[in-house]
């Protein structure tokens, strides 16, 4: 009748991008940046925002594709988002099956890592700001859980959750980060380029790393509404998330100084238990804004999930039975999606867990997943596209 | 495993279905004979239908100029009887028939030239007996092939009376009556348009309750009515007693504490819920009407918000909407910064927090469930007991009891506050049902903020909106307009947490038919 079309507005996305960079980024880059670039930080968002930035032409190149290719096929061309082709289905017309299904696990294992990674991180910032001397696992366990009713209600069910809490997550935000001007010093700011290149490129990687679910935006075409334009949506919250960064980094700088700001776990949580807010009905406020890494991080979690359990789907479904079921062709595994489900999403639950629980108990494979990011994941999220789009247009020349 | 439960399944629905189709040809071949012009015969089946029924009268008369036609009226002891010759409808036609000849009886009869509209003539023993239980009068005649149905006192019921929940400062105070003939009119009394359908449904297998569902035919959205039918069809209930029923068997998920229908006692409530494209479900025998779709704004409106001016009406819903969050959400709160993070309030109030403890010998959260049951019970004691001992039991629990036990050491003041405050929050949610769900989902807060602090708080709270941005009324998401505004241009946000002042709100909500959303525009 009214809804239930596993569609989503393009609030809804812009608000599910934000969720999904925010949470992360605001918790774990002035630790780094302050840590590798000090004063110069700031510079490294701006720096590390740029080939994100470049990177959401691409989802929008695909979209005018389809939309030209619609034209040329006669079908509904007022249609500028979803014609009914996902990624997937594109790889799948390249008519190569071992480069789909490389393309698809490379992306379910990068959903799972970050799904893992973020629940490792979640789950210690629970128990070091808000359940002390409780068990990780014990928060790692609930919370997982937790993110497999979220992925079980689906990408609309998901949507509706983060379009509710965004201003109610933003907006304290936003109140304690004015708040804390007043103890800003603007002296801390200085002096400005002083650290080395390296440390630069290194800086820059790390935000690009942090963005890094926004690679997924190219299998969120299926889910998206008729007049979603994707390329404008992911800049304008790009631009969102790196204000956010900034403002961040700039105040807890200003405030704790390149000498302090680097030996601090959490900066953002140190700093909303320093703001006094009028009043004085509390004495801190740390608890109640830990609610924003928890609701931003927890949808990090979601998407990883998500996107994992949605594509492992499409890998697992025979090319012969999606073409049975044309209507559900447009998105991935929804053709049997009930009976693959009951499968899927707890398979993907407990690889999530497994993963956390690697973090947790051999930290070194922290720094080996950052490096996977780095060096393997990055480059293959735009390389991946550009190469099928180029083998797709000589494909198309004859 | 699999096989064995496929063969109970199977075995089930054929158990099922031969017991209905058993039921049905039961019923068919003793009802549906057709109705003879033999009164004797006429009589005797009649009477064998209704055989152990004492409170069935039949009652033989003879009418005619010269009494030479023999008949017989059936009537149910109450809603018949006592004013048959003198007032009724039934009387006023007897009295006619006996200024005609034998002749002239039966060619007006034939032609239906009785002079009464009400007057409806039946084929068959089903539909006439159908017809005797609505309450009216049956009337066999020797000769005529018919049994004629002729309205009479009806069913006793109670009158209008004044809406007992849903109570407003401006506005209309009449409510809706346990007769769904009289609720219907009630309704159609605010919008006089033809343009409001009324379709009638019999619901129950064996209480055959008659359920109207009322609609604009222009505004209401396509598919909608299809599916509450579908809905009302698709089960089998040997008695509905209640709307409260028909919600539980076609709401969608029956696990979710919050209601999926709204209910009002108010006809104005219900008729604006016709001008907003809804449909309006009433059942026979229940005050309560059921408004579908529906959507956790319309639970926190209550009529007087359009009644009054919009700053009184805006301040009223951001009132509700913070109520309904901490009548769910305070007792867990209290507990979770008591019990784990007592860092976040000054040391002043801690210390009173503290000293208003000492002396209690239970933790925290035994002390809060002692007192939140205690007032639960309180609760159904005030709505059992008849009115004016209700509000003793109020006066009693919520001032000697309450008092004794903090003198006694067993709860501390704070915790009285607190309760008392979630009470008043719950109390201050319009529409009892969906207050219902927050009392419920408190002790759910109240398990996990004891158990696991503010992280418990925060994990309740994301199941909780989890499950709220799934559910649906009738494809309508729950948390329209906060959720998925742009299907209808933002426009529904200006009716939600404010309400903008009237002649802001031009369009009809969500529920409406999307080209036919303009409800005002000035006159040139």
């Amino acid at each position: 009748m009214f809804s239930e079309n596993q569609k989503i507005s393009e609030r809804q996305m812009a608000r599910l991008l934000i969720f999904d960079m925010c949470g992360i980024s605001t918790l774990l880059l002035p630790g780094l940046l302050g840590k590798m670039l000090g004063t110069d930080g700031v510079f490294a968002i701006l720096l590390g925002a740029v080939p994100v930035y470049l990177f959401t032409f691409l989802p929008e190149l695909l979209q005018e594709k389809r939309k030209n290719s619609n034209t040329r096929n006669g079908s509904n061309t007022s249609n500028i988002s979803n014609i009914g082709k996902s990624y997937p289905e594109i790889l799948k017309k390249q008519g190569n099956g071992f480069i789909r299904i490389f393309v698809l696990v490379v992306y379910t294992v990068e959903g799972i890592l970050l799904a893992g990674y973020g629940l490792f991180l979640l789950s210690d910032l629970m128990v070091s700001e808000l359940l002390k001397d409780s068990s990780f696992v014990l928060a790692a366990v609930l919370l997982m859980l937790l993110c497999g009713y979220g992925i079980w209600q689906g990408i609309e069910g998901r949507a509706r959750v983060y379009e509710i809490l965004f201003w109610f997550v933003f907006l304290p935000l936003i109140l304690m980060l004015l708040l804390a001007t007043k103890d800003v010093n603007t002296i801390y700011w200085t002096p400005v380029m002083v650290h080395s290149w390296g440390n630069f490129v290194k800086g820059t990687a790390a935000v690009v790393l942090l963005y890094g679910t926004m690679a997924f935006v190219l299998f969120l075409q299926p889910y998206l509404a008729e007049n979603v334009r994707v390329g404008r949506t992911c800049r304008k919250s790009l631009c969102v998330t790196v204000i956010f960064n900034a403002a961040i980094y700039l105040i807890t700088l200003g405030i704790f100084g390149s000498g302090m700001l680097p030996k601090m776990k959490y900066p953002a949580i140190t700093l909303m238990s320093m703001i006094k807010l009028p009043g004085g009905f509390f004495e801190r406020q740390d608890a109640f804004m830990v609610a924003i890494w928890f609701f931003t991080i927890y949808a990090f979690i979601n998407t990883g999930m998500f996107y994992a359990s949605d594509l492992l789907k499409a890998v697992w479904q025979k090319e012969g039975r999606q073409k049975a079921d044309g209507k559900n062709e447009a998105i991935p595994g929804k053709a049997d999606a009930k009976s693959i489900e009951k499968l899927i999403i707890p398979s993907v639950m407990v690889l999530t867990f497994a993963v956390t629980l690697l973090f947790y108990r051999l930290p070194e494979w922290k720094i080996m997943f950052i490096w996977i990011q780095a060096i393997a994941f990055l480059p293959l999220t735009v390389i991946l596209p550009l190469c099928i789009g180029e083998i797709s247009k000589c494909r198309e020349k004859g | 495993m699999q096989q064995k439960e496929e063969k109970i399944a199977g075995h089930t629905a054929k158990h099922i279905a031969g017991h209905t189709a058993e039921h049905t040809t039961e019923r068919n071949a003793e009802y549906n004979d057709e109705i003879t012009t033999s009164l004797q015969e006429n009589a005797a089946r009649f009477q064998k239908i209704f055989s152990g029924c004492a409170d069935i009268k039949m009652r033989n008369m003879k009418i005619g100029q010269k009494q030479q036609i023999a008949c017989m009226a059936a009537y149910i002891e109450v809603t018949g009887g006592g004013a048959i010759f003198e007032k009724s409808l039934v009387g006023r036609l007897l009295n006619e028939l006996c200024h005609y000849n034998e002749k002239e009886v039966y060619e007006r009869l034939s032609q239906n030239a009785l002079g009464l509209s009400d007057v409806t003539p039946f084929d068959t023993f089903s539909d006439a007996a159908a017809g005797l239980l609505t309450g009216d009068t049956i009337l066999f005649i020797d000769g005529y092939d018919k049994a004629l149905k002729i309205p009479d006192k009806g069913y006793p019921s109670m009158g209008i009376s004044e809406v007992n929940s849903e109570k407003v400062i401006r506005g209309s105070n009449e409510g809706f009556t346990e007769s769904v003939k009289a609720n219907t009119a009630l309704v159609r009394k605010r919008i006089r348009s033809p343009k409001v359908k009324v379709k009638e449904k019999k619901i129950g297998l064996r209480s055959k309750t008659n359920v109207d569902l009322m609609y604009m035919e222009d505004l209401i959205y396509p598919g909608v009515l299809e599916e509450v039918e579908k809905r009302l069809d698709g089960f089998e209930i040997d008695g509905v007693l209640d709307s409260g029923i028909i919600e539980q068997l076609t709401e969608e998920k029956w696990y979710s504490p919050f209601p999926q229908f709204q209910t009002t006692q108010r006809p104005d409530r219900a008729a604006m819920a016709i001008l907003e494209g809804r449909v309006v479900l009433i059942a026979d025998n229940s005050p309560i009407a059921l408004i579908l779709p529906t959507d956790y704004n319309s639970f926190i409106q209550t009529s007087d918000d359009y009644y009054n001016r919009w700053e009184i009406a805006s301040l009223g819903r951001i009132l509700r909407f913070l109520a309904s969050f901490f009548a769910m959400t305070l007792p867990g709160l209290y507990l979770a910064v008591c019990n784990f993070h007592t860092q976040i309030l000054p040391t002043k109030l801690l210390l009173s927090f503290a000293a208003a403890r000492q002396g209690v010998p239970f933790p925290g959260v035994v002390e809060v469930l002692l007192m939140e049951l205690s007032f639960e019970l309180l609760r159904e004691a005030g709505v059992r007991l008849p009115g004016a001992m209700g509000n003793t039991i109020g006066i009693v629990g919520g001032l000697i009891i309450g008092q004794a036990a903090v003198e006694a050491n067993l709860v501390s003041p704070i915790v009285v506050i607190v309760v008392a405050f979630t009470a008043l929050c719950s109390f201050a949610v319009p529409n009892e049902e969906f207050a219902t769900a927050f009392r419920i989902l408190k002790f759910f807060f109240i398990a996990m903020c004891a158990w696991l602090g503010f992280f418990g708080f925060l994990m309740a709270l994301l199941a909780v909106l989890i499950h709220l941005s799934h559910l649906q009324s009738f494809g309508i998401p729950y948390l329209m307009p906060f959720v998925g505004a742009d299907v209808t241009d933002y426009q529904d946000e200006r009716d939600s947490l404010l309400r903008l002042p009237l002649y802001q709100l031009r369009h009809r909500p969500v529920f409406a038919r999307r080209h036919n959303r303009l409800r005002l525009r000035r006159k040139k």
